[in-house]
């Protein structure tokens, strides 16, 4: 028992990043569920983690309270945001989304109030392993509830084909925003364990560049259903870890990784099992998501 | 002052619409945006600065080995990246991650060669040094060999697709592949050719902006990448001029901003142009009018 503790403390901070990467993995995934391709992901978990901290450190509001109130805030904004952003389709939606994003690090990195470029410090210290891991298990519910109801079918089906479903009487525009701005909360939940977990902000940690691995973490597990991203982002959080040892080998280690399972393994790693078993029933699969290849994002 | 400002944002237009010239022609015939494109970019630097620098050859040989070596990356993208996921039909996502992936690989395999850190050239070998005074502005002979140089690899591209036969492919593929195919164009060949003329483009842009700036490093993709999407939206995906011209605007909007308000605004300001462009007239400036909105 002792040992099994000992694994836990020593391993705290992998598995912090594999649940919080697996937070906004499904961020990512649940726009995806409805075709659209939004990057916008990181650029609300800046909201949230500047927003958390200043309420917590200007208004001194209590740890819940100032996470609660910080996804609000980005609730409200995405709202705001998706009304002229989500007319666009495709690859023109990710590079607007792109753009909001690099804009919220921008405004982060040039505003005195926010910390500029050396950061926010001195945040209250609140986030322990196991808030992530109970908000986590609060998604995954909401997700499977989500995905046997009717409005998780109504967002399959947006994404398998938005002029059809829009023919049959599925508000459309309504459930994309619905997504859109549930992402963005979900990324501004992370945001805020974030902030009160290392107790420093800095703009560095919102590029691009992270938008862009998140995407990956989805891609890479498969977008059938909820566990793809799930599976994609602990996969491949955990792999530089594991190939630590080869140092500069590992990045391209990853990249070959992914690239591989994109080209040979179309609807991703968690249908890798299915290579292997042809009897499985495939025709009981029409509640879930549509996978890489059949999604055609606008 | 002003003028020597306008002098400066031609030339940074120029760069811009040699990177984002690849970068449309592919967009814009195969609807897939190429995330590996200032991966390209970043190695036709990094393997010009390696043989000026370290192997001490001349940059005329050096941009000509370059094109070259930033042709097969084409090749070798094409092959990896898109050609699998084309024979199997699909979206927008699996070939955008997968050119990412690549992209990871490329820039990691040049962190692994040339060390993380920005490298620098030796003073001797960078070429036009001279400057000239033109009365209202210093022109440096680089800036100008390098707007006459973008100038004409637009020209010679927008000739070469509205000219040649392989143009011709590349129209008709562009309209409609399928038919394209069944009235004999070899598809495969056409693509191929596509990305070995686009990446050896990113390839000339990289060794110039490297000599330009003198400074490459593995990280000066990521930036560029963000500012060739910003170009090619607001001159029209997929248009060659479209190009030329967005990047020049995007330039001056970020000389503009580092003139008017703060050079801490510059990066923002190619985000607020795309961003406007994007809800004003998501086709672009000289697009074609396909299907954008939802």
């Amino acid at each position: 028992m002792h040992d099994v503790f000992d694994f836990f403390t020593s391993y705290s901070y992998l598995f912090y990043l594999v649940l919080l990467n697996v937070i906004l993995a499904l961020s990512v995934y649940i726009t995806l569920m409805a075709g659209q391709l939004s990057l916008a992901s990181i650029g609300f978990m800046a909201i949230g983690a500047y927003s958390s901290a200043l309420l917590a450190m200007n208004v001194g509001l209590p740890y819940p309270l100032s996470m609660i109130c910080a996804a609000l805030i980005s609730g409200t904004i995405a709202v705001l945001v998706c009304m002229p952003v989500l007319r666009l389709k495709g690859v023109y939606l990710a590079i607007t989304t792109v753009g909001f994003g690099e804009l919220v690090r921008f405004i982060a990195l040039n505003s005195d109030y926010l910390g500029g470029a050396m950061g926010l410090s001195g945040i209250p210290p609140a986030t322990e392993t196991w808030h992530l891991a109970v908000f986590l298990l609060i998604l995954i519910y909401g997700f499977r509830t989500l995905q046997r109801s009717r409005h998780g079918r109504a967002l399959v089906a947006i994404g398998r084909d938005e002029v059809a479903a829009k023919t049959m009487g599925i508000p459309t525009t309504q459930y994309k925003v619905a997504a859109f701005t549930a992402g963005a909360m979900m990324a501004s939940v992370a945001g805020s364990f974030a902030a009160h977990h290392t107790a420093y902000l800095s703009p560095g940690e919102f590029t691009f560049t992270h938008a862009v691995l998140v995407l990956i973490f989805v891609v890479f597990g498969g977008l059938r259903n909820y566990w793809g991203p799930v599976l994609g982002a602990i996969v491949l959080t955990l792999l530089p870890e594991v190939f630590r040892f080869l140092h500069e080998w590992r990045m391209i280690i990853y990249g070959i990784s992914v690239l591989l399972v994109v080209v040979f393994i179309p609807d991703g790693l968690l249908e890798f099992g299915r290579f292997f078993r042809h009897n499985r029933n495939k025709a009981g699969r029409s509640t879930s998501g549509p996978t890489a290849s059949e999604a055609k994002l606008g | 002052m002003l003028s020597q400002q306008i002098v400066n944002a031609l030339s940074q237009g120029a760069f811009y619409a040699m990177f984002a010239a690849g970068l449309t022609l592919i967009f814009g015939v195969l609807d897939i945006l190429n995330m590996a494109h200032g991966a390209v970019f970043m190695w036709g630097a990094m393997f010009s600065w390696y043989l000026m620098s370290v192997l001490g050859l001349g940059f005329g040989p050096a941009l000509v080995l370059t094109v070259i070596f930033c042709g097969a990356l084409g090749l070798l993208l094409e092959h990896t990246a898109f050609r699998p996921l084309r024979k199997r039909g699909g979206g927008h996502l699996a070939p955008l991650v997968s050119s990412l992936a690549l992209s990871i690989v490329l820039v990691s395999v040049a962190e692994k060669l040339f060390g993380t850190r920005v490298v620098r050239y030796q003073t001797d070998t960078i070429p036009f040094q001279k400057s000239l005074d033109v009365g209202f502005a210093q022109i440096s002979l680089l800036q100008i060999v390098l707007m006459v140089m973008a100038l004409f690899l637009t020209v010679s591209l927008w000739y070469l697709i509205s000219k040649t036969k392989l143009g011709r492919s590349i129209r008709a593929l562009q309209e409609n592949p399928k038919v394209a195919r069944l009235m004999g164009v070899n598809v495969e060949w056409t693509i191929t050719w596509m990305f070995i003329i686009a990446s050896a483009l990113a390839g000339v842009a990289g060794a110039f902006l490297g000599v330009a700036y003198n400074s490459a490093s593995p990280y000066m993709g990521h930036w560029i990448d963000l500012k060739g999407f910003a170009v090619i939206i607001l001159g029209g995906m997929g248009s060659i001029p479209g190009a030329l011209l967005g990047g020049l605007l995007i330039a001056f909007a970020e000389i503009g901003t580092i003139v008017y308000l703060s050079s801490d605004y510059r990066d923002a300001a190619a985000f607020v142009v795309l961003i406007g462009m994007l809800l004003l007239r998501p086709s672009g400036l000289l697009g074609s009018s396909k299907e954008v909105r939802a």
